[in-house]
Formats: C-alpha cells, sequence, structure tokens
C-alpha cells in the first residue's frame, strides 16, 4: 500500500540470513528488529536492528550492549517480571496463551514495571483461525487506548512463507477490527516500535 | 403658586421614584432570567458530554451512504481468479464470520496474470476488516499464496489506471 508512513517490524524473524530488505522497502519499512541478527546493519534504506528474545529460563545469556532485550511471557506462570527482568528487558512480548487470558493483577504488573508490551500478528491470526479466545489480547487494548502501556505490533514470521512480512497497513487494520482506534492502531507499527528502537540505543530517522 | 410648585415637584419626584423602582425591578427580572438562560446553557453543555458527540457522530455516519471500494492487491504465489476470490472469502469468513463475508462484499474485480495484480472490491465500512483479512489469506492458503495490498481506490477506473501504470 503507497503510504507516507515509514513503518518498523519489531518482530521480524530471520531463519538461515538477513530478512529480504529489498521486499521490506516495497512494503514501506524502514526498520526492522530481526531476531537472530549479529549485529546492527543498513540495507539500501531498510534498518536491520538485532533482537534477542529471552525467557525465564534464558536469562543467563542475555547478551549485553545495542540489542533489543525483549523479555517473552507465553503463559501467566511465566509471566514473572523480577528485577533481574526489569533490569535487562526494554520489552515484554505477551504471547500464547496470555493472548487468551491475561489477569488484572498481570495487566497491572506489566503498567507498573514494563509498560512496553510486544503483540506477535501472527500468534494473533493462528488464534483466531483456531477459533481461541482473544480476552488477553483485548484487556491489553483497552489499557493501551487508555494510555497505561504501549503496544506494538510485529508480523513475526509466519510457515517461513514467501513474504515474511506483513504490509503495516495490515497489522493496523488487524488492532482497528478488535476495536482500537485507528490513530492508535497505526502508531503501533510507526512510532511505538520507533520508540523501542530508541531504548535500545538506534535512533531511526 | 408656591404650592403647586411644591406640588409638581412632589409629583416629578414620586415619578422618578416610580420610574428608578420599575427599571430595577427590569433589571432584576432580566438578569434572573439572563442567570436562568445561563443556568440551562450550562446544563445542555454538561449533557453534551463527549459520549453524546460519540454516538452523534456514530449516527451521522451510520446514515452516510456506503460507498464501494477497490483494493489493489499483488499475488504472490501461483493462484486462478476464481480460487483467490474463494481464498479471501474464507480469510474473511475464518476471522469475522459468514454474515461480515456476505455483508462486506469482497469480489475479485479483475486478475492479471501478467503483473499478479488483482483488484478487489469491497464496501467502504468493511475496508479495515478485508485489510486485516487480506494478511491471512497467507495462513488461510497453509503458505501457499500472499496478498500484499498496494493501493486502495474510490473507483474501479482509477485503480484499472493504477494497475496499467504498474504494468509499464
Amino acid at each position: 500500500m503507497v503510504s507516507v508512513l515509514r513503518f518498523v517490524d519489531i518482530a521480524a524473524r530471520s531463519e538461515g540470513g538477513a530478512p529480504d530488505a529489498e521486499l521490506a522497502r516495497v512494503l514501506g519499512y524502514e526498520a526492522l528488529a530481526v531476531e537472530g541478527l549479529k549485529r546492527y546493519e543498513c540495507v539500501g534504506r531498510v534498518t536491520l536492528v538485532p533482537r534477542h528474545t529471552f525467557t525465564l529460563d534464558t536469562l543467563s545469556r542475555v547478551p549485553r550492549g545495542n540489542v533489543l532485550r525483549v523479555f517473552r511471557a507465553d503463559s501467566r506462570a511465566r509471566l514473572k517480571l523480577t528485577n533481574r527482568v526489569v533490569a535487562l528487558a526494554h520489552a515484554v512480548e505477551v504471547g500464547g496463551e496470555l493472548l487468551g487470558r491475561l489477569g488484572r493483577k498481570d495487566l497491572r504488573k506489566l503498567v507498573n514495571t514494563i509498560p512496553h508490551v510486544i503483540v506477535r500478528a501472527d500468534e494473533v491470526y493462528l488464534r483466531l483461525t483456531m477459533a481461541k479466545s482473544l480476552e488477553g489480547l483485548d484487556r491489553l487494548l483497552r489499557a493501551y487506548e487508555a494510555g497505561k502501556i504501549v503496544l506494538s505490533i510485529g508480523s513475526g514470521n509466519d510457515y517461513a512463507a514467501r513474504t515474511g512480512l506483513k504490509h503495516g497497513v495490515v497489522l493496523a487494520a488487524l488492532l482497528v477490527t478488535f476495536g482500537l482506534s485507528e490513530a492508535k492502531a497505526l502508531a503501533s507499527v510507526t512510532s511505538n516500535p520507533k520508540e523501542l528502537l530508541r531504548c535500545a540505543g538506534y535512533a531511526v530517522k | 403658586m408656591q404650592l403647586s410648585s411644591s406640588y409638581s415637584c412632589i409629583v416629578v419626584a414620586a415619578v422618578a421614584i416610580v420610574a428608578a423602582a420599575s427599571s430595577l425591578a427590569i433589571s432584576l427580572l432580566t438578569a434572573r432570567s439572563l442567570s436562568r438562560r445561563i443556568r440551562r446553557i450550562e446544563a445542555l453543555a454538561s449533557a453534551l458530554t463527549s459520549r453524546a458527540v460519540r454516538s452523534f457522530i456514530k449516527s451521522a455516519n451510520a446514515k452516510r451512504r456506503v460507498r464501494k471500494r477497490y483494493l489493489v492487491v499483488r499475488v504472490v504465489g501461483s493462484v486462478g481468479r476464481a480460487e483467490l476470490n474463494n481464498l479471501l472469502l474464507n480469510a474473511v469468513r475464518t476471522l469475522y464470520g459468514s454474515v461480515a463475508s456476505g455483508v462486506y462484499g469482497v469480489r475479485v474485480v479483475d486478475f492479471d496474470q501478467r503483473s499478479m495484480t488483482a483488484i478487489v472490491r469491497l464496501r467502504s465500512d468493511g475496508r479495515w476488516a478485508v485489510l486485516a483479512a487480506v494478511g491471512a489469506v497467507e495462513s488461510v492458503s497453509k503458505g501457499s499464496v500472499a496478498l500484499v495490498p498496494l493501493r486502495m481506490c474510490g473507483t474501479l477506473r482509477k485503480a484499472r489506471e493504477y494497475v496499467r501504470r504498474l504494468r509499464c
């Protein structure tokens, strides 16, 4: 979609090599946070930023330096935001069961410790096609609309697909259909992930 | 003479007093009515909360004519026109149900095999839903077909012009 907006994909994955930067440019992306990338790269006009996802089990192997560090929680039991996690993580990725059920206290935990939340679109699509509950996402969106958290949405990687990336407007449209306002939905693919990259030490213009 | 002049003075004074009193009464009355009006306006303003404004906008939007939109998409993968139509309908049905798939009026109008672009007609009120469904086509087709939205047009003519320009 031809757009003046410059998108940032905060949850891109590369399985064997860097993602297709040319495709990303055509889709209107100016930066991708890529899981598994060793170091910062700039291909064409697209900035590729390394991203590291860790859980409670892999806390000891978290890299330092300019890497976007994301704490992933896929169940209520795994959402333990200890001081160590809070000190390391730039954002929390909410996925799995948490998208189906996120408690009021879990949300309060997020609001009070790490208010940057990442959601992967491929997980949302998967739950939709399997007709599973998305109450947790709904709660997150309401908190985002109220300004309590900062939400970013990334494409994830679906079926190691031909495109891999999804268009920014498609991601925003997914949030709009859940009842989020258009401005907030567009911010979650443009300004919010940019702010997150800035936290990790990368200034994207 | 003196009596008559003093009498006239008294009359004039009385008239002045009556006039002053009446003007005071009138001004008091007008002030009261003014304050009443102001109170009424304030009550109206407080009633016109953001919720009321929102519902007004919603009802105004509901009365607006629903227009058609034409979405130009690039097709990645080998697929025919009828199959693409089915895939899109399935994606909308998976995400929003059978009613929505009928209501949004999703239909592939044009499909260009050379440039692998398709023009999809939809209702303007379902544009966000159809855009989200475009993203779901990939998972519905189990990764064999992916759609990339290129442009949303208001008329079929403009959409066709855009596709023609893409071909050149």
